[in-house]
């Protein structure tokens, strides 16, 4: 950045920044995706899709995600309540699965998402590679949440037998995919850059 | 492509950038150097992976990107499971849990299901086979790079990996309630799975837009 250059963050081309000359409408000139120095308002962004996710977290835990019927009884999980009939059927490893993917990621990923926010607002000169290397995590575990979801599409158009046994998504189930949309927008609109920026 | 860290003083000059690259993540400025195939180049700052170079990159990509999409249309319209309850059976494609979503006022879920397990990644392996068929051809494929930069831009929503953890938590909800039975549209769609997941590890990403490059100059 100091040295007068721009990296392009899709084709990776670095570009002389005196050679573009509408500073506000830049283009790569190899792949044609918008040049900027660091992604456009990158914290407030980012804190913008964040908040939202925590908002949305609450009712997918609280709201049901799935009704099962089995001859005629409904019967609403909530997330939590989908893991507790897991480790009560005895299938333990499936129950850790769930309970990583749909508890602790969406959760562990909106505090880290937090704590890069506030490292790089008061300019932290610490541990900027772990840092960096939190970062990285967070971008790759944030779509497994996406786990129930999946599961409760496969369900609803499977166990459909009329009276006898049906399955019914709830709302929770839309509560928790954009939890899930929304805390991948926030740590796309981070801009890792940041982190090094501050560090001298 | 390797690198070497350059020192803060020199500072870059119009026929340096040729033999110039910056870190992704941290902004760091390197001296680029040939990798050897196979090997990767990471920064020395903060560790992010900076270039992988592959063998054939382009033929390889290109073959699997055509055996995913003929894999593609029986994975998604032939039952991954089928369920027994009294003699009753029913199966479930990727396509019909789509569908019942749409169906029970869930519309919106079921565009999310239907992005991330079908359109993102059947939209991959189209764009992976024009880009590669462009570059194999040498010929200049109209939006080339457009094609290159809208794989980046949706390659983190196709989440087939994820979709197949979702099978195996289905499948053990319902082996106590029922009868589950394997169906061929699975093996298909383990089949896509891995080559989706080859044709990302086999994609010299680089070498396709220096490749892209060359063919605008022309």
């Amino acid at each position: 950045m100091q040295a007068g250059l721009i990296h392009c963050h899709i084709c990776e081309k670095l570009v002389e920044s005196e050679s573009i000359e509408n500073k506000h409408k830049a283009s790569c000139p190899r792949c044609g995706a918008a040049m900027h120095m660091r992604l456009p308002k990158s914290i407030s962004r980012t804190w913008a899709f964040l908040i939202a996710s925590i908002i949305m977290y609450i009712p997918a835990n609280i709201m049901p995600i799935m009704t099962v019927q089995n001859m005629g009884k409904g019967d609403p999980h909530t997330i939590i309540g989908g893991i507790v009939v897991l480790i009560y059927e005895g299938m333990l490893p499936i129950a850790f699965v769930v309970f990583v993917a749909s508890l602790l990621v969406p959760l562990l990923k909106m505090i880290g998402i937090a704590l890069l926010l506030i490292s790089v607002q008061h300019s932290w000169q610490v541990t900027p590679r772990h840092r960096t290397k939190m970062y990285r995590i967070i971008e790759f575990v944030g779509r497994w949440s996406m786990l129930d979801i999946f599961m409760i599409s496969i369900l609803v158009a499977m166990v459909d037998f009329g009276g006898i046994a049906k399955v019914y998504a709830g709302t929770g189930a839309i509560a928790f995919a954009a939890v899930v949309v929304l805390t991948m927008l926030a740590s796309i609109s981070f801009d890792s850059r940041l982190i090094w920026d501050k560090v001298r | 492509m390797g690198v070497r860290m350059i020192s803060p003083s020199t500072m870059p000059t119009q026929n340096m950038l040729s033999f110039v690259t910056a870190c992704g993540e941290c902004d760091l400025l390197l001296k680029k150097e040939a990798t050897p195939y196979g090997k990767k180049a990471c920064c020395p700052r903060c560790g992010h992976v900076l270039s992988k170079s592959k063998k054939n990159s382009i033929d390889r990509s290109l073959a699997l990107a055509i055996a995913g999409l003929v894999l593609f249309i029986p994975a998604n319209t032939l039952p991954i499971l089928r369920l027994e309850i009294l003699g009753i059976e029913s199966g479930a494609t990727m396509l019909s849990g789509v569908a019942a979503l749409f169906q029970k006022d869930m519309w919106i879920l079921s565009i999310v299901v239907l992005l991330a397990s079908v359109i993102v990644p059947l939209s991959k392996l189209l764009l992976v086979l024009y880009i590669t068929l462009g570059l194999k051809l040498n010929r200049s494929f109209p939006r080339l790079a457009n094609c290159l930069r809208w794989y980046r831009h949706i390659n983190e929503w196709g989440m087939l990996e994820v979709y197949a953890l979702g099978i195996i938590v289905a499948y053990t909800k319902l082996i106590d309630l029922a009868h589950v039975i394997p169906e061929l549209g699975l093996y298909c769609f383990v089949g896509v799975l891995l080559i989706a997941t080859f044709i990302s590890a086999t994609m010299d990403e680089e070498k396709f837009w220096e490749l892209i490059e060359e063919q605008q100059r022309d």
